[in-house]
This record gives C-alpha cells, structure tokens and sequence, in this order.
C-alpha cells in the first residue's frame, strides 16, 4: 500500500466512521428526545 | 499500510465527515417548506376544525410558536405593537401543536389579541421555530422566516401579506 493510499484509506474510514456515529447518535439519542 | 499517513488521513476524514453532518442537519434546521392552510389541520382552542373559508380573503401572518419556546414569547410583544400600529384587516395566527390548555393557561398570563390555534402534529418538514409566514389574500405564501423576527421584518411581513 502506498503513502498515498494509506492516506485515502484514512479518508474514508474517518469519513464513514464520522457519518455512521452521527445516524447512531441521531437514532438512538436525539429522536426519542424530539419524538 | 503507511500509520502515520492513514492516521493523518482519519483525522482529515473525521473533520470532513462531521463538516457534512453539520451541514446538513443546518440545512434541514432552517428548512421552512410552503404549507397550505388545508395541510395544517388547524382547530380551534376547543379542538374544533377551522374551515379555510374563514382565513381566505384576508392577509395572514402566521406564527409557528409554542410556550416553552423562549424565542416565540420573546418575539409576541413585538408582533403585538406591530399589530397595533399596521396590522388593520390583517389576521395575526399562532399556532402552536401543544395541548390547548397549556395555551389556554399562556393566554390567561398574557392576553395577546391574536388568534391562537392549535395544529394536531407538528408542521411537517419545520424543524425548528418560532416560524413565521405570511400569507397574501390569495392564502398563497409571500414571505416566510425560520427564527426571531426584528420588529422590522415584521412589518415587512405585514406590508407583504396586505399586497
């Protein structure tokens, strides 16, 4: 793996880590709250 | 596998990911879609429907508030004095979508002279309020804010709704 992938590879996993933390935290915390 | 590159790369994506949540979730806050008189289900205080016929012809200015908002009772004194000053033949609606009787007991503290209705649910798609709207004669909308309104937008409101 390049230097280079490894950067895209990061990218991404903080990209859809991020995204996926932010559904879960939506889901399970802030709807019960708005609902 | 490069570490420090793929850590360095995370952190970026982290950064871009929650740029992006952030983001949207604004854009989904202020969203203030165009809503019909019939798509509210507006009652009355005593749960009794309110025909449309009744705002038809009249310039409205419609308030999506509630009493726990701080902001919407905030703003009513100024919606108030506006009514006073420019808001003849103009019909001031708030609508809020808690129990009537928790308007009920609002109103006996501070006796506004609007007309307060109540909405069974939540206005679809408005996240967040107080939102304001102002309907022409024609119940088509002409202007509409998401947030406090200065007392200079609400006269815009009413200049635009009487048009």
């Amino acid at each position: 793996m390049t230097k280079r992938q490894s950067l895209l590879a990061g990218i991404a996993a903080g990209f859809l880590l991020t995204l996926l933390a932010a559904v879960v935290l939506f889901y399970f915390f802030l709807k019960p709250q708005l609902a | 596998m490069h570490k420090g590159r793929f850590v360095g790369g995370l952190l970026l994506g982290v950064l871009l990911g929650a740029a992006t949540v952030v983001g949207y979730a604004a854009s989904r806050l202020f969203a203030q879609p165009e809503i019909s008189f019939a798509e509210m289900g507006l009652q009355d205080l005593e749960g009794r429907p309110v025909p449309i016929a009744q705002l038809s012809g009249h310039p409205v200015v419609l308030n999506y508030w509630a009493t726990w908002c701080a902001p919407c009772v905030e703003e009513l004194p100024d919606f108030a004095k506006a009514r006073a000053e420019m808001g003849q033949g103009v019909l001031f609606v708030m609508i809020s979508d808690e129990p009537a009787a928790k308007v009920k007991a609002f109103l006996k503290k501070h006796p506004y002279p609007f007309t307060f209705w109540r909405v069974r649910q939540p206005l679809p798609g408005v996240m967040a309020r107080p939102a304001t709207y102002a309907f022409n004669r024609a119940g088509l909308i002409v202007e509409k804010q998401v947030g406090m309104m200065s007392p200079a937008s609400i006269r815009e409101f009413i200049e635009a709704a009487k048009k």
